[in-house]
């Protein structure tokens, strides 16, 4: 289910709450509001990074590839998380896939209409890219989390010799 | 401040690659540079992040607490990555709101760094909008790769598998590394231990890559293969230290030899974490017997000639009794089976007393010889060294066991040496814990325990009931105690050797 996204909606976004009014009209023009099935994958690693998703409702869960399996690394629920960081960094392609738990909401952005609206403005994107380090900040201190809680077992290398 | 040496270093940084000159030629002028000593903490995880940091010199190791899990047990640091480039920064919470350092930055040797203020920096990026973007756009950089680093790690964590993990980053970074890239070997050369040395020269020979990716991915799985390092330097000082005996020349005596062994065993052990306690029990005079109980060996130390040397002997040895000495204890060694060659070309060399168990080689001074002769050449050929006033070094389990089970039953040998000889020599007790784990990954404990003289506990020790009973009710089940006590001490932080 999919449909557009009211300036005033976006504006409730922490994400967006300080951004002036102007510069958003563009983004709320082009941003859509989904409801996704449980299971849903919202992006995959490796993809290139073309949209910028925020959580509305839900939960999603950020997996990395290890070989075949999918290895959980955090699990995001906060309405307002940013997903798809990858949109604002080289080499622009995403670092991990993304899950939906259950039914969840989101806002897209689409990656080109941010960096319309960034290229204009230095002074905004100094601090949309403060707001994007912080949501990484957030995404290290959960993946030390779980580094704390999941103790070593043994050296390297059980398959030598 | 020197200006025109920090923009060199600021102009070949590469946070600063995508800064504009200007911007660079400001951030010069605005530096202060600041050193650290070796172990100085630059700053606090949780502290107020108050400055940005670029490496100018030396190294700095970050670290976090981590909290295992919800069962009571104390948070640890846990390393997370050293910053070893010059041009790296750290401190990059200073841009991120609430300011506040997310990692602890230690100085792993005398370190010089670059510093700028956080209030300089947010007001020259107000008043230079294009240079607050190459700053955020720089910072956004750290923190990808950062977490890159730290997935990598989980990986490896969840899966207890460097190799998979370092295959993960790899295969993560495909597109981006040139397919010629020596980094698609590093996963094979893991996969042995006799090929890891290869996968840290291909390593650092990476990081001086003129490919960026190269560089990073090279970096990240250095960082990522810290402890495989330290495990590798720990196992070519094994096999080092096997072939300074093995290998001395005939002409050089089993003195020297037994010298040279302890003394590069001394070199590997400062490396590591461990602690001694108990040293004021020692006596003042040599020619005593010392009590130890003895740990399996880890099997990551086998050498290729499937020959382990023992690291719990060799401890007490190298870091208690040569410290205290000054002359290797004559340590007291099963002979080798005929099959054991790597035992035998080590142990040959270094004219320890043997004790002859099962069979042995037909040729040798004993084969054929009853167990009482065996017994006796064993109390003769330690007395003798008694008497010419050297320590003895025995563990009269006779073989060995982990930490939790240690030690086994003692055997009465030791302590009827004791009894063989005139004047009868004290018996000291060297409690040992933590020797059969990793040691890069343990701390090591080594506790000596006040000395005693056989007599005060059996007067006639040719009264077997009694020997036994002191044996099975007296010696082991204090030694027991001393291991537990020993390996709780380990519990406690305890700093680098």
């Amino acid at each position: 289910m999919c449909s557009g996204v009211e300036l005033e909606r976006l504006r409730e976004m922490p994400f967006f709450r300080d951004m002036p009014r102007e510069v958003l009209i563009p983004l709320a023009r082009v941003a859509v509001r989904e409801k996704l099935p449980a299971g849903h994958m919202l992006l995959r690693q490796y993809d290139r990074a073309r949209a910028v998703h925020f959580l509305v409702s839900g939960s999603v869960q950020i997996l990395i590839q290890v070989g075949v399996d999918d290895l959980l690394v955090a699990v995001l629920d906060a309405p307002g998380d940013l997903i798809g960081w990858s949109a604002f960094r080289p080499p622009y392609r995403y670092t991990a896939s993304v899950r939906c738990e259950g039914v969840t909401e989101v806002v897209t952005v689409p990656a080109e209409a941010f960096n319309e609206m960034l290229d204009l403005d230095p002074g905004l994107t100094y601090a949309v890219l403060q707001k994007v380090a912080a949501t990484m900040a957030g995404r290290m201190q959960q993946a030390r989390d779980m580094l704390g809680s999941a103790l070593r077992q043994g050296p390297i290398g059980s398959r030598r010799r | 401040m020197m200006t025109a040496p920090v923009l060199t270093l600021l102009r070949n940084a590469p946070f600063f690659a995508l800064f504009a000159a200007e911007h660079v030629a400001e951030l010069a002028r605005a530096a202060e540079i600041v050193h650290y000593e070796r172990g100085q903490r630059i700053f606090t995880e949780g502290e107020p992040a108050t400055r940005l940091l670029v490496l100018a010199g030396g190294a700095v190791g970050l670290s976090v607490e981590v909290h295992p899990d919800a069962g009571g047990h104390a948070a640890a640091s846990e390393s997370l990555q050293a910053v070893t480039h010059a041009g790296h920064a750290v401190g990059w919470s200073v841009m991120i709101e609430p300011f506040v350092y997310r990692d602890t930055a230690t100085a792993l040797e005398r370190t010089r760094l670059v510093a700028w203020d956080r209030e300089f920096l947010h007001m020259y990026a107000r008043r230079a909008p294009d240079f607050g973007v190459s700053l955020m756009q720089a910072v956004v950089g750290v923190l990808g790769e950062r977490l890159q680093a730290l997935r990598v790690r989980l990986v490896a964590r969840r899966y207890d598998d460097d190799v998979t993990a370092i295959r993960t980053l790899i295969e993560e970074s495909t597109t981006e590394l040139p397919v010629s890239s020596p980094l698609h070997r590093i996963p094979l050369y893991l996969e042995h231990r006799l090929t890891l040395a290869d996968a840290f020269r291909c390593l650092d020979l990476v990081q001086d890559s003129d490919d960026e990716v190269e560089c990073r991915v090279a970096a990240l799985c250095a960082d990522a293969l810290g402890s495989v390092r330290e495990e590798l330097v720990l196992y070519q000082r094994l096999q080092a230290i096997y072939d300074t005996v093995a290998g001395a020349a005939p002409m050089v005596s089993p003195e020297e030899v037994r010298t040279r062994s302890l003394l590069r065993f001394r070199e590997l052990f400062e490396r590591t974490r461990f602690h001694i306690s108990g040293q004021e029990n020692l006596p003042d005079q040599p020619g005593q017997i010392f009590v130890m109980n003895h740990l399996s060996n880890h099997p990551d130390n086998l050498l290729p000639n499937k020959f382990i040397l023992t690291l719990d002997t060799h401890f007490v040895a190298s870091m208690i009794l040569l410290g205290k000495y000054g002359e290797a204890p004559i340590r007291v060694i099963r002979k080798a089976r005929p099959d054991e060659y790597g035992h035998q070309k080590f142990y040959d060399r270094l004219g320890y007393i043997y004790t002859y168990s099962g069979y042995v080689d037909a040729d040798a001074e004993l084969a054929g010889a009853s167990r009482e002769a065996r017994r006796r050449f064993f109390l003769d050929a330690a007395a003798r060294w008694l008497c010419a006033g050297r320590n003895v070094l025995i563990c009269p389990e006779g073989c060995s066991t982990s930490t939790e089970e240690s030690p086994l039953r003692f055997r009465p040998g030791a302590f009827e040496l004791a009894a063989h000889v005139t004047p009868e020599p004290l018996i000291v007790p060297i409690a040992v814990a933590n020797f059969d784990k990793k040691i890069t990954r343990t701390t090591t404990v080594a506790v000596v325990h006040e000395p005693f003289r056989l007599s005060e506990f059996v007067p006639d020790p040719t009264a077997t009931a009694a020997l036994r009973d002191f044996l099975n009710s007296e010696i082991t089940v204090r030694f027991r105690q001393w291991v537990r006590e020993a390996a709780s001490r380990a519990a406690a932080p305890v700093p680098y050797g």
